[in-house]
């Protein structure tokens, strides 16, 4: 009879799409707080409003923001992001000017809306010399006047962070609304948003934060108002036909993922006290990984080619020759045991600028949990697929 | 070997359709050798766990690793019926029932077949 295959060590390499392990406590959170008794007024857990305002309060350090109440928690980033597009009202022929490295999460609400919206433009600029936004050409987009800027922080494909504070500082000087998508940042370099001029940052809590799914961020600054994209039942105020209007019910309506939000908060007292140490472990092993990747005849890092200064969070994109990215990444995965992720990353418009189109890349993604011998192992496979 | 279930399955890329295949036994050398012919077939004897990549002259490309029941194509837009047809057949035609184990032979490069 023919022998089964046998089993390998599994290396987790794809924290990029979702952070693994959850990071310490968050398992035992969530399952404390799915055996808590529902509050009789609020059908959620007693403790679920305690674990959203410290949520809050912690996302408000990360975040440099002072009131708390600013700050929306949803049911991912897609659902926050879908709350900012339909939210800020924008009329016939206005102007959105973002970028090819945005996720879909950004680019299909936009593309949805601009169907509902008449005459609604949206210009992406392309990447720049370091391999992030090309400055000259947002400039240009920006002299027709723009209504939103809207850019990803740090790029689900290269890993390469923006400067986020200069996009928007042209942003402003165009009177635009300034929006941040923090999801593959956040928890791994500064996301001040006042700092950035970001008046919107939007992020979630599985990816870099080690989280659960199912729960996201959305922080308004103050003096801007996005129109309730959802609205409903908000557990009090049961006297009131419309939704309550003060942040941040305005933009949590339905009964909260208390189960979810007992995790995030884990998940952000961990971070308080080791991200310290455990994000410089991340992005040591991942430049270790990208040299290794660069010195393997045959094998592209995507996005090697950026200045040394331009931050980067712990991803590395990369394609083999001989190898197409789904078939790499079956290989990886069936015969040497490295889950990572292939293709096109849910960021389709960046690819062209990189030369990794139809097909895209696969990506590593390291985490603080990510040893030295799971690297090596990484780099000894790929090692053997070029070869 | 005889194909048990057909799973589509959701493909990131370019929307190709990507199937995987449940077989009636595992894949042995013998299996994989047999395969040799339906096109370029390359087999990576000296992977921690072997595995095959076929591509067929219908545009048709396989994978599967050694000693596991499935294998996953991915079809060509055009003609995908025939190229899976093809296939199909040929899987049908191969018997392993001689228990041959396949496995590295020392070499450290893929087997063009």
């Amino acid at each position: 009879m023919p022998t089964p295959a046998e089993p390998l060590r599994r290396i987790y390499m794809n924290n990029a799409a979702n952070g693994w392990p959850l990071a310490p406590g968050v398992a035992e959170a969530m399952a404390a707080a799915a055996q808590r008794m529902p509050d009789a007024r609020t059908g959620v857990a007693v403790d679920a409003a305690g674990d959203a305002e410290a949520c809050r309060a912690s996302l408000a350090c990360l975040l440099g923001v002072a009131d708390r109440s600013r700050i929306a928690l949803t049911a991912g980033a897609t659902h926050a992001l879908n709350a900012v597009w339909w939210g800020l009202g924008l009329k016939p022929g206005a102007h959105v000017v973002t970028t090819v490295s945005e996720h879909n999460s950004m680019l299909r609400p936009l593309h949805h809306l601009g169907q509902r919206v008449e005459g609604l433009r949206v210009t992406p600029v392309g990447l720049g010399s370091d391999g992030t936004v090309d400055m000259g050409e947002l400039r240009a987009a920006l002299r027709d006047g723009a209504d939103v800027v809207a850019l990803n922080h740090a790029s689900n494909v290269t890993g390469l962070v923006a400067d986020a504070r200069e996009v928007f500082q042209a942003a402003k000087a165009a009177g635009a609304v300034t929006v941040l998508d923090a999801c593959q940042s956040l928890g791994h370099v500064p996301v001040l948003a006042g700092e950035l001029l970001a008046d919107i940052v939007v992020a979630t809590g599985h990816k870099l934060l080690h989280g659960p799914t199912g729960v996201g961020v959305l922080y308004v600054s103050q003096g801007l108002e996005l129109e309730p994209w959802l609205v409903g039942g908000t557990g009090a105020r049961s006297d009131l036909v419309a939704h309550p209007p003060e942040m941040p019910t305005r933009l949590e309506a339905g009964t909260p993922n208390a189960v979810a939000l007992a995790g995030l908060r884990a998940a952000l007292d961990w971070q308080a006290v080791r991200g310290g140490t455990w994000v410089p472990e991340a992005c040591s092993r991942c430049r270790v990984l990208r040299r290794g990747l660069a010195e393997i005849p045959g094998v592209r890092v995507v996005g090697d080619e950026a200045l040394p200064c331009v931050m980067r969070v712990p991803l590395v994109s990369f394609v083999v020759e001989g190898w197409d990215p789904e078939e790499l990444g079956f290989a990886l995965a069936e015969s040497f045991g490295l889950v990572c992720r292939t293709g096109l990353h849910c960021a389709p418009l960046i690819h062209a600028g990189l030369g990794t189109a139809p097909l895209g890349t696969a990506r590593f993604s390291p985490s603080g949990f990510t040893d030295d011998a799971d690297i090596e192992a990484a780099l000894e496979a790929v090692r053997r697929l070029a070869g | 070997m005889r194909v048990h279930t057909r799973e589509v399955l959701e493909d990131c890329v370019d929307g190709s359709l990507a199937v995987r295949y449940g077989m009636d036994e595992a894949w042995t050398r013998d299996g994989i050798v047999a395969l040799a012919g339906l096109g370029r077939l390359e087999y990576f004897a000296h992977f921690p766990r072997p595995m095959f990549r076929l591509r067929t002259g219908l545009g048709l490309e396989v994978k599967a690793v050694e000693g596991e029941d499935t294998c996953r194509l991915t079809l060509p837009r055009n003609g995908s019926a025939e190229a899976e047809r093809q296939f199909a057949d040929r899987l049908a035609g191969i018997r392993t029932d001689d228990g041959t184990k396949g496995g590295c032979d020392g070499s450290q490069t893929a087997e063009v077949l």
